[in-house]
Formats: C-alpha cells, sequence, structure tokens
C-alpha cells in the first residue's frame, strides 16, 4: 500500500509540479520580454519594467498555474548587470504546488515551483538570452 | 478431516480478498492512469498554446488582422506546424482550429482554448479559456509607435 500510494505520488504529485513549472516558465518568458521593453536605463524605466512584468498575470488574459486554475502572485523581478552593456531583467515566479500523495513520506503540504527568465534589452530591440 | 476442511474454507476466503483486492488496485491504477495522462495533456497544449501566442507575437503587426496568419498560428497550435500537409494529426486527440482563440492587440498576441474537453479515459475535462498565454510583441513597436 505504501509503495502504491509513493507510485501514485510520483505519478500526480511529481506530474502536477511539472506541469505548473511548464506554466511559470511560460509566464517569465513573455514577463521578462514585457518588463524588457519597459526599460529605457533610468529608475522610472525600471518601475515601469517591473509593472510590466506583473501585468501579465493579471486582467481577463491573465496567464495562470496549476492547471489555469490559480492567480499568479509571487512574482520577483530584479535587474542584472550585463558586461556587455545591455540591459538586463530578470523575473522569477514561484508558487507553493500542492502535495497530495507524498504527504505521507515528508511532512510538507506544499513545494515551492519556480520559472526564471532573463531578457535583454540591446538597443530597440528584446530578446531572451535565458 | 475437520483442519482439512478449515483449511480449504479459509482459500475460499483468500479467493474472495484477492478479487476485491484486485478491484480495489485496478481502479487506483486506472486514476492514477487517468490524473497522469491528463497533465501530461495538460503540459502538452501549455506548451502548444505558448508556442502559438510567440509565433502570433513575432508576426509583424500590419499581419494583424490577416486571417492566413490567424490561420498559420492555429495550426502551430493544433498541430505543431504552421503549414501542416493533410496527414498532420492533432497532438491531443480532439483538438481542433476550432478550438484555438488568438487575440491580436497593438502590443500583445493572447492564444487560449476555447471549448476543449480533454478526454481522459473515464472523465472529461472542460478546457474553457485555459491554458491562456500571452506574449508581448517585440518586434517593429518602435516603428508602430
Amino acid at each position: 500500500m505504501t509503495l502504491l500510494i509513493g507510485l501514485a505520488g510520483l505519478a500526480v504529485d511529481i506530474g502536477r509540479m511539472y506541469v505548473i513549472r511548464g506554466e511559470l516558465q511560460s509566464f517569465t518568458d513573455a514577463a521578462a520580454l514585457n518588463a524588457a521593453l519597459a526599460m529605457d536605463g533610468s529608475a522610472s524605466g525600471q518601475a515601469r519594467a517591473r509593472t510590466g512584468a506583473a501585468q501579465l498575470a493579471e486582467g481577463p488574459h491573465a496567464m495562470r498555474w496549476d492547471m489555469g486554475t490559480q492567480t499568479i502572485t509571487h512574482i520577483e523581478t530584479s535587474f542584472p548587470a550585463d558586461p556587455n552593456g545591455r540591459r538586463l531583467v530578470r523575473v522569477t515566479a514561484t508558487e507553493p504546488a500542492p502535495i497530495i500523495f507524498m504527504r505521507l513520506f515528508q511532512p510538507f503540504s506544499s513545494s515551492a515551483v519556480a520559472a526564471a527568465s532573463v531578457a535583454a534589452r540591446d538597443g530597440g530591440s528584446v530578446r531572451l538570452i535565458q | 478431516m475437520r483442519r482439512r476442511a478449515a483449511k480449504r474454507g479459509q482459500t475460499g476466503n483468500a479467493l474472495i480478498e484477492f478479487a476485491m483486492s484486485l478491484l480495489l488496485l485496478a481502479m487506483m491504477f486506472a486514476g492514477i492512469f487517468e490524473i497522469g495522462y491528463s497533465f501530461y495533456a495538460y503540459g502538452v497544449l501549455a506548451n502548444a498554446v505558448r508556442a502559438g501566442a510567440r509565433y502570433a507575437a513575432l508576426q509583424p503587426r500590419g499581419n494583424a488582422a490577416d486571417p492566413e496568419a490567424a490561420k498559420a498560428v492555429r495550426n502551430l497550435v493544433v498541430y505543431g506546424d504552421p503549414a501542416p500537409d493533410g496527414r498532420s494529426q492533432p497532438i491531443v486527440a480532439g483538438l481542433s482550429t476550432d478550438h484555438v482563440e488568438l487575440i491580436n492587440d497593438p502590443a500583445s498576441s493572447t492564444v487560449s482554448l476555447r471549448g476543449f474537453e480533454l478526454d481522459a479515459l473515464f472523465m472529461k475535462f472542460k478546457m474553457d479559456g485555459r491554458p491562456t498565454v500571452t506574449f508581448p510583441v517585440t518586434s517593429a513597436r518602435g516603428e508602430s509607435k
């Protein structure tokens, strides 16, 4: 029985985490691009970049997680330095994936699943670099 | 003699118990399969929708209202190919281009699934508005402004 629940845990809990990671990765890719479009080297540009990153998790076309049911709320935006002189923005989304079956083997009821993307702005063009 | 009879009675019990537990086991396996398959299929759909939104966002904005460009996006989501030949199969059974909703804004492209039912053996999961992916337009934006 323990073995069975372990197998169910692998299939269901881990499968769900992979789906969530994929959803968060799509979101951070789009959010990093959106943030990079707003950057202009100024502090207000960075503030707009933060807004731009969060924008895609809001409204009627919001990107969501957990098979499209939950609002993405834990979004972090940072601005790493780039040796090549481009403007970089890194967007990280972290959400607690619920654990159902694997709770039998460990005390946590959720596991943090994260995705991160880095977009670069070089002059007028914007692209994902990571 | 008496002992043998008792033993025989117990083997009958074991058979019934085995049959009952087999039923339970089969149901559990079916349930695991069903949920596992749904997650797998959802992951495939989410990736396809992402690819479609990115593709749509990279099209020149002058083409945004072009029905052929929209058709290419829908084909990319459903068949993994913007220009599929007649033999292409949808990436998930039952998915058709009618299920793909594309919204082209001046600054972004959104792709969602509408009215698609994911057939997972015993249950059907309705996908209305999920997955949804929006990508910002990154090319030729400076020209349009």
